[in-house]
């Protein structure tokens, strides 16, 4: 019990006696794993958009809602035998359903106006070769067969949108690894700031026998609340900012491409955990120094 | 209780600070080392509570090998090894009792035992009433029974003390010697480092003198300078009587 209050006392005396260096370091995380948090969410976003573009896959066949059984069989074999088409996959109207309530499963009231038999069954495609004009023309060739929908091309626009999210997680991923530097060279200089601060109660600590891990244990343990205030702060600043873009995207037509680039809960409550994490970590790491640094026995 | 073998301590590859000192105190002793500044009487403490490490030799504190001892087993080492300064080293920033709570919280006793082991030690060196003080709202001769307070009150097997007396006042000096002299009484191992040939004097115990970095006279109820009713200045306390080494 006393060694509780020790800690609790200590440790709020040293937050309380640096406080601009604390925010300084509280911010810092706070931007870096806001960072991470957004890197995480558009690796996300356009992993869920994309998703159906895996493989190589160049266009995708869709059939009408209604089309009879032996209709789809009868355009799956003929896709399958056509001499420029390598492989075909087959997606029914429950599957297409089930990835539709994944992708919506935060907005439950729009999921229940879909029915699975209004979703069109579909076929995807990866031809032989990705050339653009091949593509077009297979697509052009099934575009009017009885039964079909739709068929939907797109792999360039794809490989364009997939370079750009990953150079823009690229960028992200860099500033905060810069951000995380100076968050950890905050909290090491604000700990050993707070150290120099006690450094009478240090010195009689190691002198009645007090252990190091003793001694330590206040500052890590501010160093580590330095990291999960940051932390915190970060997927609070992350979470505004999804809602923040969501809401762009739904408003704007010019946008409404990126209608399908969402994060789902699940999605977010991971970016969420990790964020935290990460700031922990971050302030673990930089009183660890500090404490290895200034106090040996 | 404490024993030196041939301990020589070098800082920096240069200064001889202790030169192959032998030493055997045992448990119970009353302890004044002796000898003008920079004679190594600091340096002596320091390698008793493991601040210092000796460059050779071995010395046994409280049955332990202190050149085998583990850097993480120290404090426990530490925790038998009452320290007191000239300076005092007492916080600034808390009360007479919690300056002496302090060192039992930070070596993890419970609260219960707080509770009456520092009044206890308060009473006994006569701060009851002042426990709600701040050091600097007590006399230095005070402020010296704090820190003895604070070096006794888990009661160690040794107490070490660095000139205590050096900040002080005759009178008041005397008073902290006799306050010594009872937690000597109780059966801790005192080893007092000092200038104050009144003192030694007066209380004719074991004298150890050293000499830039050696030993020099060991004598029980010795005197400051060698020759009891004849005292010598501090920086000047070269042994006379032969009796030393």
């Amino acid at each position: 019990m006393s060694r509780i209050r020790y800690f609790a006392r200590e440790t709020w005396a040293n937050i309380r006696r640096n406080l601009t260096l604390t925010f300084a370091a509280i911010l810092t995380v706070a931007v870096g794993v806001m960072l991470v948090g957004m890197g995480l969410m558009a690796g996300y976003a356009s992993g869920n958009a994309l998703d159906r573009w895996e493989g190589g896959v160049q266009f995708e066949v869709f059939m009408d809602p209604q089309i009879d059984p032996s209709q789809i069989d009868a355009l799956g074999l003929e896709l399958e035998t056509h001499p420029e088409i390598d492989r075909i996959e087959f997606f029914s109207s429950e599957e297409a359903y089930g990835l539709v309530s994944q992708q919506m499963a935060d907005q439950p009231e729009l999921l229940a106006q879909v029915s699975p038999e209004a979703l069109p069954p579909s076929y995807r495609v990866v031809p032989r070769s990705v050339e653009a004009e091949l593509i077009e023309s297979l697509a052009a060739q099934f575009r009017q067969r009885p039964g079909v929908m739709s068929v939907q091309t797109g792999r360039e626009e794809v490989d364009a949108i997939r370079t750009w999210f990953s150079s823009f997680q690229g960028i992200v991923l860099l500033l905060s690894i810069v951000l995380a530097g100076a968050s950890v060279m905050l909290i090491f200089n604000s700990i050993r700031v707070a150290m120099f601060a006690r450094r009478r109660e240090i010195e009689v600590m190691k002198l009645v026998g007090a252990t190091n891990s003793f001694i330590r244990f206040p500052f890590m343990l501010e160093g580590m609340l330095h990291g999960l205030a940051g932390g915190i702060i970060g997927a609070i600043a992350a979470g505004v900012l999804r809602g923040h873009v969501e809401g762009l995207f739904s408003r704007s037509d010019i946008l409404a491409f990126f209608r399908s680039f969402v994060v789902t809960s699940s999605q977010f409550t991971t970016v969420v955990f990790v964020t935290v994490i990460a700031g922990v970590l971050v302030g673990m790491l930089g009183s660890a120094f500090a404490a290895s640094r200034f106090l040996d026995v | 209780m404490i024993r030196f073998d041939n301990v020589t301590k070098i800082y920096k590859g240069e200064t001889r600070a202790v030169n192959d000192v032998s030493l055997n105190i045992a448990k119970g002793e009353f302890v004044f080392l002796v000898g003008p500044s920079g004679s190594g009487k600091s340096t002596m403490l320091r390698l008793m509570t493991c601040e210092e490490k000796a460059t050779t030799g071995s010395i046994h504190v409280a049955g332990k090998d202190l050149s085998k001892l583990n850097s993480w087993r120290v404090p426990y080492l530490r925790r038998n090894i009452g320290s007191v300064f000239q300076d005092f080293k007492l916080l600034p920033t808390k009360t007479v009792y919690e300056n002496v709570a302090f060192a039992l919280e930070v070596i993890g006793r419970p609260d219960g035992v707080i509770r009456t082991q520092v009044p206890a030690i308060l009473e006994l060196v006569g701060l009851q009433d002042k426990q709600r003080r701040f050091p600097d709202e007590l006399s230095g001769g005070e402020q010296q029974r704090v820190s003895v307070a604070r070096a006794f009150v888990n009661r160690p097997l040794i107490l070490l003390a660095d000139e205590p007396t050096g900040n002080l006042d005759p009178d008041t000096s005397e008073e902290l010697t006799s306050l010594l002299d009872r937690i000597n009484r109780t059966g801790t191992t005192v080893v007092m480092a000092t200038h104050d040939q009144t003192i030694v004097n007066r209380m004719r115990r074991r004298v150890v003198a050293l000499r830039h970095g050696e030993l020099v006279r060991d004598e029980q109820r010795g005197a400051y300078g060698g020759e009891p009713e004849h005292g010598t200045a501090p920086d000047d306390a070269t042994p006379r009587d032969g009796t030393g080494s």
